[in-house]
């Protein structure tokens, strides 16, 4: 485990990361950091490369070329689950669950990883209870509604306590109310937890960030506060303006 | 999985197969049951690898003919030793998971696909196959063992306990080891299933990437239970070795690798009980039909899986138990509801699943 205390600087820091599959350069030479506790929105056209990013901080693509740090380790090369034993938690765009297991055994699974039987137990309640799912616990996850899917991918994620948060688009395809939900799970989440999200929704994106970064084709764009980015000229022809069309 | 987790209707099935081993013998001779058991566990070893693991292996008569030639040529070096026979069980069980373990490492770590995985293990066993029916002559000496070529290696001790005057487990008494072992891997792969290891190889069957964004290594995890299946695997052939008194490449055989798949199939997958049951079934049909010569037994066994496929395409264990599940889970739920672990409300709600 990654002593992230002592680092007050930065928990996750990428240099020159770049990503090719074949001649699509997915991502181009993007240098990140993030500071500890931070809450950073990711955002940026479709293609932009922001899952491949974060695929490539999980270990689930190894980068053509750059490097990935997590606080003082270079992960770059390593597989998925030696990164996620460092701490890192990911939910991926997609909901990935263990279909034909009960959604209360997709948390115990997270929860038991980094705790003993005893605490996975209660972990595992606990995040039934806190996402509202406990009435679901032992539905197959494989039956469960998209919304939800979501919301059960979130508490896996969660009940592995990760330090260094990966969202991919958490808020896809949820009602106005879970949104809301999803935002100010967030927010709380982040009070200890560094978080990366990735989102299209502008108005979830400027309740939860102070900071944002830009994707587009493959490179950071612009990078700075919320309200400074949104309204940039630049971002709202690349971005907002394809949006509104 | 809903299937393993079933814990009444696991008691249930367990308590039925205790009750037919120990009746059986009644009916019919403990030689010929005997052999059914050991096949019932040749098909637990298969069911622990594909059905909780998720891993489809042709090659487990590799390890069965593995543990059996490696318990008959043991045997035969250790001869006149009190322990001899034990010694040799202990050996063959070493020599059949240190394979699997090394197969499935290879395999595991060499990122091989599911279906070269498939093919790799056939390719074994038709390796194995070849080889043992060569190796006639005598370069091809272990010890005091010839190897025999396509005669196999005959006249090797039978199992036999050191006490005052050396007990020798045959008849009967095999027949008895026999089921112990097979209920206690039967307990034991049940037990297995419950535990965050197994549970951990429930998840990387169900979402592989899932579970390694987890932090659960996958090849680790699937090289340990092909070990163990192995290793199970390995059992039978031992117990196999002592029952038949010789062994021949004939337990190398394709058909002994596509027999095994068969059992499990028809016996049902995602149950312990399912694949014992598919070879305890087949296994009798096949040696009743061996005494008529009205029509040729493979063309009834074939016909008898079709139907199996057809008419119950998840097996026979797992499809009585979906009948009888709305009994049991309403049992179950009745008892958790009088402890206090579930309110009324979500009682009512997972009696529609
Ligand atoms: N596995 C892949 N093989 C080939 N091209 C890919 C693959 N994954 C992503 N891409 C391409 O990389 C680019 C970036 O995609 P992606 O990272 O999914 O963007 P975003 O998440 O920002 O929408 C796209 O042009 C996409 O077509
Ligand atoms: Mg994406």
């Amino acid at each position: 485990m990654i002593d992230t205390k002592s680092q007050t600087s930065c928990v996750l820091e990428t240099r020159g990361l770049g990503v090719r599959f074949g001649g699509v350069v997915a991502v181009d030479s993007v240098d990140f950091s993030l500071r500890q506790h931070e809450l950073r929105c990711l955002i940026g056209p479709n293609g932009a490369g922001k899952t491949s990013f974060f695929r490539c901080l999980t270990g689930q693509t190894t980068p053509s070329r750059g490097e990935v740090w997590l606080a003082d380790t270079n992960i770059t090369g390593w597989v998925p689950h030696q990164v996620a034993r460092l701490g890192v938690g990911i939910k991926t765009q997609i909901p990935s669950l263990m279909n034909e297991l009960t959604v209360r055994e997709n948390l115990w699974l997270a929860a038991r990883r980094t705790q003993p039987a005893r605490q996975a137990d209660d972990a595992a309640d606990e995040m039934l209870e806190r996402l509202h799912l406990a009435p679901l616990a032992l539905k197959l996850a494989g039956q469960l509604s998209h919304g939800l899917r979501q919301r059960t991918e979130l508490g896996v994620v969660l009940a592995a306590r990760p330090w260094l948060l990966l969202l991919d688009e958490p808020a896809g395809g949820l009602t106005h109310d879970e949104v809301q939900q999803m935002a100010e799970l967030i927010l709380e989440i982040g009070r200890t937890t560094s978080i990366v999200v990735v989102e299209h929704d502008m108005a979830f994106v400027r309740q939860i960030a102070q900071q944002v970064t830009v994707f587009h084709q493959g490179r950071v764009l612009r990078q700075g506060a919320v309200d400074d980015v949104l309204s940039d000229q630049v971002v709202r022809e690349v971005y907002l303006g394809k949006r509104a069309q | 999985m809903r299937a393993l987790h079933a814990n009444i209707g696991w008691w249930f099935g367990f308590a039925l197969v205790t009750l037919a081993l120990l009746f059986a013998p009644m009916f019919w001779g403990s030689f010929h049951l005997t052999l059914l058991v050991i096949q019932g566990l040749l098909a637990l070893s298969l069911g622990l690898l594909w059905g909780q693991a998720g891993i489809l292996c042709f090659g487990q008569s590799a390890f069965y003919g593995l543990g059996a030639y490696a318990y008959a040529v043991a045997a035969m070096n250790l001869q006149g030793h009190p322990w001899g026979t034990l010694a040799a069980v202990f050996i063959a069980l070493l020599v059949t998971a240190s394979f699997a373990a090394a197969l499935g490492a290879m395999m595991f770590y060499g990122r091989v696909s599911d279906v070269y995985l498939g093919v790799i293990t056939l390719v074994v066993t038709l390796l194995f196959n070849k080889f043992m029916n060569a190796a006639a002559g005598s370069a091809y000496v272990i010890g005091q063992a010839h190897l025999g070529g396509f005669n196999g290696i005959p006249g090797f001790p039978p199992l036999a306990l050191p006490l005052s005057e050396s007990f020798e487990v045959t008849g009967d008494a095999l027949y008895a080891l026999c089921c112990v072992l097979l209920l206690l891997a039967l307990a034991g792969c049940h037990w297995l299933g419950q535990t965050h290891w197994g549970r951990a190889l429930a998840g990387v069957r169900e979402n592989e990437l899932r579970a390694q964004l987890l932090g659960y290594d996958p090849r680790r995890l699937k090289t340990g239970i092909f070990a163990l299946s192995g290793l199970l695997a390995g059992l039978a052939g031992v117990l196999y070795a002592c029952w038949a008194e010789i062994v021949t490449p004939g337990l190398f055989s394709l058909k002994q690798a596509a027999e095994v798949i068969i059992w499990v199939i028809a016996g049902g997958l995602g149950t312990w009980i399912g694949p014992v049951v598919g070879a305890f079934a087949l296994g009798g049909l096949k040696s009743a039909l061996a005494t008529q010569t009205l029509i040729d037994n493979t063309v009834i066994m074939g016909a008898v899986l079709v139907a199996v496929v057809l008419l119950l395409p998840r097996g026979v264990v797992p499809s009585l138990q979906r009948w009888l599940q709305p009994l049991g889970s309403r049992a179950r739920w009745r008892l958790r509801w009088m402890r206090g672990e579930v309110t009324a409300n979500v009682a009512k709600d997972s009696h529609h699943d």
